[in-house]
């Protein structure tokens, strides 16, 4: 007889991966989970940054918002003025301060970006009913993307317009909408005052387009982790100070004039910008970059649909047992569960009824927990049958024990 | 000789008195497939029948106080590392259910030392084992969970 409650192939799959690939995923979880231990022992599971890594991007992002909110007073987006305006900060109090940050706060950002792509992959936190959080987080990347590299175009300096020039070549070699996306990234035909504005607003509206994506990205979320403890966050901002500090961020050399293409640049940035590597390619670079680009970003999107699990257990609930607490749709961490008005005859008003949204479900039963009424069960285990098979095993159990004494 | 029959009674009840222990556990936290037999029971402690769950914020204290009154000497209650649930909240809504923080809980009426919560991740079998020979031993020290005339538990109120 067995007594494992919940039997389905996933479940069973859990130890005894059938698959290279299951196997593969469950292996570097145990690691990850044997790391995360480790470093629960040094600092404790209230600072363990790994159960923030969720927070630490959102976090840092809100530091490069207020960062560049300060820069926006004394940036002027012109093609002249532009590099001036920079230099400019070096003058003001904590002007370079907040310049260095801002650069090395989104430095920070996607590195802390993808290590909580890489944790959410590991521990197998990215498939089935957590589509919709894994697609508009690829979303997100490619934003995060945007607002990296058109903040470098922003500066005015020799690779700000090296790294405009490229993008104008990469854009050119796109077959039938190459010219007018050409004329799009640059406001116009030719560099004016206006591409400097049009970078701003790149700039400016992918990061407002972060905020826009990040609630989509959580919508499934019931109670999103989204604030750092002091010690994290101070750790992260006594990086960015301590790196600003050690190497201020400074504008290359300006170019006499934006219309011709700088003859050279150094990348000076290995965190945003190794794609120009392959752009910079004679001949190739422009084919190469978009085809390493679209494979990437496709592998990402298909990364969730590589593996599925049967879903048996969506929780159900029975409809004349449920008394409308709410319990469970406070609980559900998916928000799967929905309150719903149901008209009683007998009170002549609405009672509340819960209701499962099944892709939302997780099949974890924490509904079930949450609920007083035995009102809600995962499909293939009713409750009454758990508290049978807690029942049925006290015989067992005493016949076990009386063996145990004869021996 | 008289030593012995004064001494050997009581201390014959004592060994030979096992606890009977229900563990409720999450199955992505300890490695149950490699830690249990056959029979559902623990490996390296067969007085410990183990029923599992996707997680552990399924297991609630009405759970719990239903096995100590089917007379079961104590439960314990198994879940991931706190702070890392697969399912996010899982354990902690667990822990605050078996606390009394969280409803529902019952955890008023229910003898409180015969109830263990454990936070354990996948590769901590051994610690797992561990905690469950302590469990053992202050159940003994407790002694048999009190059963009424129809074999099951009291309960307390």
């Amino acid at each position: 007889m067995s007594l494992q409650p919940i039997d389905s192939v996933a479940r069973d799959d859990l130890y005894e991966p059938r698959s290279p690939y299951r196997r593969f995923l469950r292996q570097i979880t145990i690691a990850q989970v044997r790391l995360e231990r480790w470093l629960n022992e040094l600092v404790s599971y209230e600072q363990n940054p790994f159960y923030f890594h969720g927070a630490i991007p959102t976090f840092v992002f809100w530091m490069l918002v207020l960062s560049g909110l300060g820069l926006l007073f004394y940036y002027k987006p012109t093609v002249n003025e532009s590099y001036e305006s920079l230099q400019y900060l070096g003058i003001v109090p904590f002007g370079g301060a907040i310049r260095s940050s801002h650069r090395y706060t989104a430095d920070i950002m996607l590195i802390a970006v993808y290590l909580h792509i890489l944790r959410v992959y590991i521990t197998d936190r990215h498939r089935d009913y957590r589509i919709v959080p894994w697609l508009t987080g690829v979303g997100l990347l490619s934003l995060v993307y945007i607002a990296g590299i058109s903040g470098y175009l922003l500066c005015g300096d020799e690779r700000a317009w090296g790294l405009t020039y490229q993008i104008r070549a990469a854009l050119r070699s796109v077959p039938l909408l190459g010219t007018g996306l050409d004329t799009f990234f640059l406001g116009g035909r030719e560099i004016s005052d206006f591409t400097v504005v049009r970078f701003l607003f790149f700039h400016i509206a992918a990061a407002s387009l972060i905020f826009w994506m990040l609630w989509m990205h959580l919508l499934r979320i019931r109670r999103p982790f989204l604030v750092v403890t002091m010690g994290i966050g101070a750790a992260v901002i006594g990086l960015t100070l301590m790196v600003s500090g050690l190497w201020p961020a400074l504008s290359f050399a300006p170019v006499a004039n934006p219309l011709d293409p700088p003859a050279g640049y150094a990348l000076g940035d290995w965190v945003f910008l190794p794609g120009f590597i392959l752009l910079s390619l004679p001949a190739i670079g422009p084919t190469l970059f978009w085809g390493v680009t679209l494979v990437f970003f496709g592998l990402l999107l298909a990364v969730p649909y590589l593996l599925r699990d049967t879903r048996k257990n969506i929780a159900q609930v029975v409809r004349d047992k449920c008394v409308g607490c709410q319990l469970c749709a406070i609980d559900c961490p998916y928000a799967a569960i929905q309150m719903v008005p149901v008209w009683n005859e007998r009170k002549n008003k609405p009672d509340l009824l819960a209701v499962v949204y099944p892709p939302r479900c997780s099949e974890c039963g924490v509904c079930v927990g949450s609920c007083d009424f035995d009102a809600i069960e995962l499909g293939s285990m009713p409750y009454a049958r758990l508290e049978e098979m807690v029942r049925d095993l006290a015989p067992r159990r005493d016949a076990a024990a009386a063996e145990a004494a004869g021996d | 000789m008289s030593d012995t029959t004064q001494v050997e009674p009581a201390e014959t009840r004592d060994t030979a008195y096992e606890p009977q222990v229900l563990a409720l556990i999450c199955e992505r936290s300890v490695p149950i497939a490699e830690l249990v037999d056959a029979e559902s029971r623990l490996r390296d402690a067969s007085n410990v029948f183990v029923l599992r769950f996707p997680c552990s914020g399924m297991i609630k204290p009405a759970l719990a106080q239903l096995a100590l009154e089917e007379g079961w000497d104590g439960v314990l209650v198994v879940g991931c590392a706190v702070g890392d649930c697969h399912f996010r909240e899982g354990n902690l809504f667990a822990r605050e259910r078996f606390r009394g923080d969280r409803a529902p809980n019952k955890f008023r009426r229910m003898d409180q030392r015969r109830v263990a919560l454990l936070w354990r991740a996948i590769p901590e079998g051994d610690r797992f084992l561990e905690t469950v020979r302590e469990f053992n031993a202050q159940l003994v020290e407790l002694g048999p969970n009190v059963r009424n005339d129809d074999g099951k538990a009291a309960r307390r109120r």
